[in-house]
């Protein structure tokens, strides 16, 4: 076939390449008319405790695979497990032709919501920065270890504290994006992308919204994007849970961090009575004060100078699932067999709740438009990139995954037990949601990690698994074993 | 002379600042707690014997000036006006709150509250271990008992929606936190919530710290039931305090014309909590919940699957508190039967209309005695549970049993309304085959060949009340009790502790292994038990975990004298699989396995000196006894290794990410329940 005339065929598949970087996403997408390669999708690069070194073979690899040109870049959220090998590897970035980007409205600096947002996450994040670094501190002259040196049961006490600060540390170090002081906002992802030089003079940028659909983009005819998330509304953009919609159970939760980030933020200067709850002629007399005698001299093991610190655990949560809400959520269309690779990010259930409720898009359907939900997307999706590594809250339950009934169902785990968060060592994988998804799709699941590692921890005694699938699971998986990447097709 | 008044009044919210906010219940919010009189003990903070309230936000660095509560001006005023603006109301309310509840244990006690002790490790003199230890390098070390006078009570300890009970602090830490509720026409948003204003959680908290004090191994987390447990207590005692208060049971019995079991206040707990932290109404509800489809509040129907269905500690709790909360229903139903039949000429319809005030009254007197009854049912079965591993089975027949102690003729049907709250729950005790009083309450152990000794043992022990008895001093009844379990060696009067006599005269006694399920005999390192070296000579290690002489007097007179004994002991162990893939328990080499506790109550009777029960939680298999075997329990060793294996499956998505599983006992664990 004549080279002018592939100008007006359809991609007829997609070869979907996910690197192995450790938990977290990175994936390229090579659409195709037949065998020929007619446009580069890339989205995301990062990984947890991602290291220049570790980056550098797969990026290389990225660059060569490519030809050095993408022709669309897709980044979904800011967290580094998402974007970290944008900066660790940007000397090999800086030589690749990025010719355009699209990234959440959230992102978008003449957006007044978004600003607003961003100056909330700010406080958040310099909050947190502030309790995980006096937390560090304590540790590191030893705090509790003289503490608790008396104590009976110190070693588990001591225990106890450093796995709360590990925790905390490695959860932090998702928020690479932070702002400089309190009071200015921190970078949007343009600005980071253009630190990281990703973007580039050339490069286009766009903004998504919900509701979108771009189609038939230079290269890529015959596909059409869909994007369903971050939602507009701060109601679904705040909702991160729902009883009996996550595959565990969980209450409703509300914003309760205010006064804490206040406390946090305020520093050393405790200045000024607007974090103060009460009046100062309640305060103790400095010079003769019998209570902070009392205080200081009733024994070290019952104050409580820093326990208050331990509430940025949750503080931590909450903003985690906040920027998780803030992922772009992708449908992928075959316009002509209407199939769908959905990638969600790591969206969290307000942005899967809102693509039900507040969307439609025009379809065309047999050369008619019509209205359609994301439960048509849903019911269409053949490939399902797993949202937030296989956790719980990545994956909404009546309102994802039991709406994907194809038949021929794939998925792909950004899940790595050798390079992980610790507290994700105990909320990852989820094993119902783990089990549910290899009986769907028939085995059909591929993980970023050693496999041997991860499904033991799917394999619970509240869930069965089918053998025959288990079977077709190793034996899909094997052919990648040791590799550095793991390639899946997706025929249209 | 002038008498020292029986009570100090003081002034606060009968439930939180919020109900102070609603037309319809700001009149009875404002309630007047009567703390019994502590006088020259009460120093400002206020500071007094049982709690001490330090007043220090470590989150601004600043100390507040402590409310000094026998300053003449407050005396004549019942203390300050309940205000959130006062830092020192929100002492004197905590302190309000923390004494009522302390007191309502030691009525249903009998005796004294103590808080847990302070455990520290204390350096011997080099002579004290020159047998001990076989490795010259190692210091010689032993574990002390520490006298905990007051709970330290932090009314303003971090920002957080959270309030929880320190057992390495023993102390209370409250939050503040600025709110933002689902529903802002209830309340303003951006409003600073304290919970140390809220009667529920101070109740709650100080009760944990209580629970703590009676059983302290009732924090580690061994199966889905103990936290459960630890929470729901809490509870049940926040629920049944509300019962107390005069003008509200009076409003709330006429506001519901008499039934108890339709919407209240009285089942509700921590409302503003509740509201400011995102729901529709209270934090919890003993008998109702709010249904976020209809938006109604809606009575809760227990279909009998949830014991079996719901693993998470709080979830879990309040199938406890509404079996016990449903319990009370029934009791209060039967004893208001015949003021109904006279108010109403026999037709039990009450008229149109609000009730007569003496029905009100006569209503409220009922309702207030049943809650006090079931309230100290439940606590008296504190001392009739195993000391360890405890499961809701166990507390109904240590309630059972307790009662059936106490009140032989069960006139109004107390025991019954309780089996049958539990059975409606699907709350089954292991091992029984039928679900009556008789069946549920322990049976008088076999003592055969033990008699002999256990009346040497409890006469000695008499000694032992003889000189509690004459003592309300918590320090002297503390130190009395140490004294006794650990043996006075260097005083003019030498005793021989109570753990030395168990060490000696039960050595190899496997009579003593059947009653309690505890290694007494050689080999006990096999199985993975420590050794210990505290006479000289080896021996398994165990330890007399509380001692103390409960008196009661039933309602007919009848006098109940027992001594209370628990023991604990533990082991290593690992569990692998065989060649056939069946789990093996096996002793535990270094740090590579987990502990598994067993444990046993003893209850004599201090006037017969016979045992009257041995609860137990066997850490040996006590069938394999008969055929003079001794291995550990292998179901309860199993069910422990699989519970621990689960533990994703019953924490919170908090829990998992900074807790350390099922090892966090000693990791404030309350911290992590309350964590919103």
């Amino acid at each position: 076939m004549a080279k002018s005339s592939n100008l007006f065929m359809r991609i007829s598949k997609i070869v979907v390449r996910m690197y192995r970087a450790g938990t977290g996403d990175f994936f390229v997408l090579h659409f195709k008319k037949g065998n020929t390669k007619s446009f580069t999708m890339m989205i995301d690069c990062g990984c947890i405790n991602g290291s220049k070194e570790g980056f550098k073979p797969l990026v290389e690899n990225l660059a060569t695979y490519t030809r050095g040109v993408i022709d669309l870049l897709v980044v979904t959220h800011e967290h580094a497990d998402h974007i970290n090998g944008f900066q660790k590897s940007a000397d090999i970035f800086s030589k690749i032709n990025f010719k355009k980007v699209w990234l959440a409205w959230t992102e978008d600096d003449q957006d007044p919501i978004a600003n607003d947002y961003r100056a909330n996450h700010s406080e958040m994040a310099l909050a947190l920065n502030s309790a995980v670094n006096k937390l560090n501190g304590l540790a590191d002259t030893n705090y509790y270890e003289s503490l608790f040196a008396a104590e009976a049961n110190g070693i588990a006490m001591l225990a106890g504290r450093k796995q709360f600060i590990r925790s905390l540390t490695d959860l932090n170090a998702l928020n690479i994006n932070t702002a400089a002081a309190p009071g200015t906002p921190k970078p949007t992802m343009v600005q980071l992308l253009r630190d990281y030089k990703v973007i580039k003079p050339t490069t286009k940028i766009e903004f998504l919204e919900p509701g979108d659909v771009k189609s038939n983009l230079p290269g890529a005819k015959g596909i059409s994007f869909f994007v369903l998330g971050p939602p507009r509304s701060r109601v679904y953009l705040n909702r991160t849970e729902k009883e009996g919609e996550n595959f565990d159970k969980r209450e409703e939760k509300s914003t309760v961090d205010v006064a804490l980030i206040e406390a946090l933020n305020a520093g050393d200067t405790v200045g000024g009575d607007m974090h103060l709850p009460f009046d100062a002629v309640f305060e103790a007399n400095a010079a003769n004060n019998v209570y902070s005698d009392r205080y200081e001299h009733g024994g070290d093991w019952r104050k409580i100078d820093y326990d208050w610190l331990y509430n940025a655990g949750s503080l931590a949560l909450r903003y985690e699932r906040s920027i998780n809400n803030t992922s772009v959520a992708l449908a992928i269309r075959f316009d002509a067999s209407e199939k769908v690779l959905l990638f969600p990010g790591d969206a969290e259930f307000g942005n899967w709740e809102s693509w039900h409720d507040a969307l439609e898009w025009p379809v065309k359907i047999n050369g008619e438009i019509v209205a359609k939900k994301a439960e048509y997307l849903l019911n269409n999706t053949v490939f399902y990139k797993v949202g937030h590594h296989l956790s719980q809250n990545g994956t909404a339950k009546s309102k994802g995954v039991a709406m994907m009934t194809s038949e021929t169902l794939a998925a792909m785990v950004t899940l790595d037990f050798k390079k992980i968060q610790t507290g994700w060592l105990n909320t990852m994988p989820n094993d119902l949601l783990g089990a549910e998804l290899i009986r769907k799709t028939g085995g059909k699941l591929f993980f970023v990690g050693d496999r041997n590692q991860i499904l033991p921890n799917i394999k619970t005694n509240r869930v069965s698994i089918r053998k025959d699938d288990e079977d077709n699971l190793n034996k899909l998986n094997e052919p990648f074993d040791g590799k550095f990447f793991i390639d899946y097709t997706v025929n249209g | 002379m002038i008498k020292k008044p029986p009570f100090r009044k003081l002034r606060g919210y009968a439930f939180d600042p919020s109900l102070s906010l609603k037309i319809d219940t700001a009149l009875i919010n404002e309630i007047t707690y009567k703390i019994a009189w502590e006088d020259e003990v009460l120093q400002p903070g206020p500071m007094g014997e049982y709690v001490e309230v330090i007043d220090y936000d470590p989150t601004v660095n600043k100390f507040y000036a402590g409310v000094d509560l026998n300053h003449p001006y407050l005396l004549a005023q019942d203390g300050f006006d309940p205000s959130g603006s006062n830092p020192q109301f929100h002492q004197q309310m905590v302190y309000a709150v923390a004494m009522t509840t302390i007191k309502n244990f030691e009525s249903g006690l009998g005796r004294p509250v103590l808080w847990s002790p302070h455990r520290i490790i204390e350096t011997l003199p080099p002579a004290y271990g020159k047998k001990s230890s076989s490795k010259s390098n190692t210091t010689n070390t032993k574990i002390r008992d520490e006298y905990v006078a007051a709970l330290r009570i932090y009314p303003h300890a971090m920002r957080d929606a959270n309030a929880f009970y320190s057992p390495q602090k023993k102390a209370l830490l409250f939050g503040y936190f600025a709110a933002k509720p689902a529903d802002i026409t209830l309340q303003m948003p951006g409003h600073l919530t304290f919970t140390c204003l809220s009667h529920d959680i101070v109740a709650h908290e100080t009760t944990h710290a209580i629970l703590d004090g009676l059983q302290r191994k009732y924090t580690d987390d061994t199966n889905p039931d103990v936290l459960a447990f630890h929470e729901a207590f809490a509870d049940i005692v926040a629920l049944f305090q509300h019962f107390s208060f005069p003008e509200v049971l009076k409003n709330q019995i006429a506001a519901t014309r008499g039934d108890l079991a339709s919407q209240n206040l009285l089942g509700k707990l921590a409302q503003e909590f509740g509201v400011a932290i995102g729901s529709y109404g209270s934090l919890r509800d003993a008998i109702g919940n709010y249904n976020p489809v209809t938006k109604k509040w809606e009575p809760h129907q227990p279909d009998g699957n949830e014991y079996r269905t719901i693993t998470t500690p709080h979830e879990r709790g309040a199938i406890l508190v509404s079996a016990v909360f449903e319990a009370f229903l029934v009791i209060y139903k039967s004893r208001i039967a015949d003021l109904l039949r006279i108010a109403t000429g026999g037709t039990g319809i009450l008229p149109q209309g609000e009730l007569n005030p003496d029905l009100v009254n006569r209503l409220a007197a009922e309702a207030s005695k049943a809650a006090k009854h079931v309230l100290n049912m439940c606590i008296r079965a504190l001392d009739y549970c195993p000391p360890v591993d405890i499961n809701f089975g166990d507390f109904l027949r240590a309630v059972i049993t307790s009662d059936t102690d106490l009140v032989a003729n069960d006139s109004r049907d107390y025991r019954l309304a309780f089996i049958d709250a539990f059975r409606k729950r699907g709350i089954f005790p292991a091992g029984i085959k039928y679900l009556s009083a008789e069946s549920l309450a322990y049976p008088e152990p076999n003592t055969t060949g033990l008699q002999d000794l256990f009346s040497i043992l409890v006469n000695f022990m008499r000694d032992y009340r003889a000189e509690i008895i004459y003592t309300n001093k918590r320090a002297e009844i503390f130190a009395i009790s140490q004294k006794y379990i650990a043996g006075s060696y260097d005083t003019d009067k030498k005793i021989y502790g109570l753990h030395r006599r168990f060490n000696v005269k039960f050595d190899n006694s496997s009579g003593f292994e059947k009653l309690t399920g505890l290694m007494f005999s050689q080999n006990w390192k096999a199985l993975g038990i420590p050794t210990s070296t505290a006479y000289g000579g080896a021996s398994p290690s165990f330890s007399v975990h509380s001692l103390h002489v409960a008196s009661r007097v039933g309602p007919n007179g009848n006098q109940v004298n027992q001594l209370i004994v628990s023991l604990v002991q533990n082991a290593n162990i690992s569990v692998e699989k065989n060649s056939t893939h069946m789990p093996l328990i096996k002793r535990a080499s270094g740090n590579t396995g987990f502990k598994v506790s067993g444990g046993c109550t003893l209850i004599f009777d201090l006037d017969t000196l016979k045992l009257k029960y041995a609860i137990s939680k066997p850490l040996l298999d006590v069938n394999a006894l008969d055929t003079n075997v001794h291995q550990l329990n292998y179901n309860r060793c199993l069910a422990l290794h699989q519970y621990q294996h689960d533990s994703m499956q019953h924490q919170s998505q908090f829990q998992a990410y900074f807790g350390l599983a099922n090892q966090n006992s000693y990791n404030e664990p309350f911290n992590f329940l309350h964590t919103h």
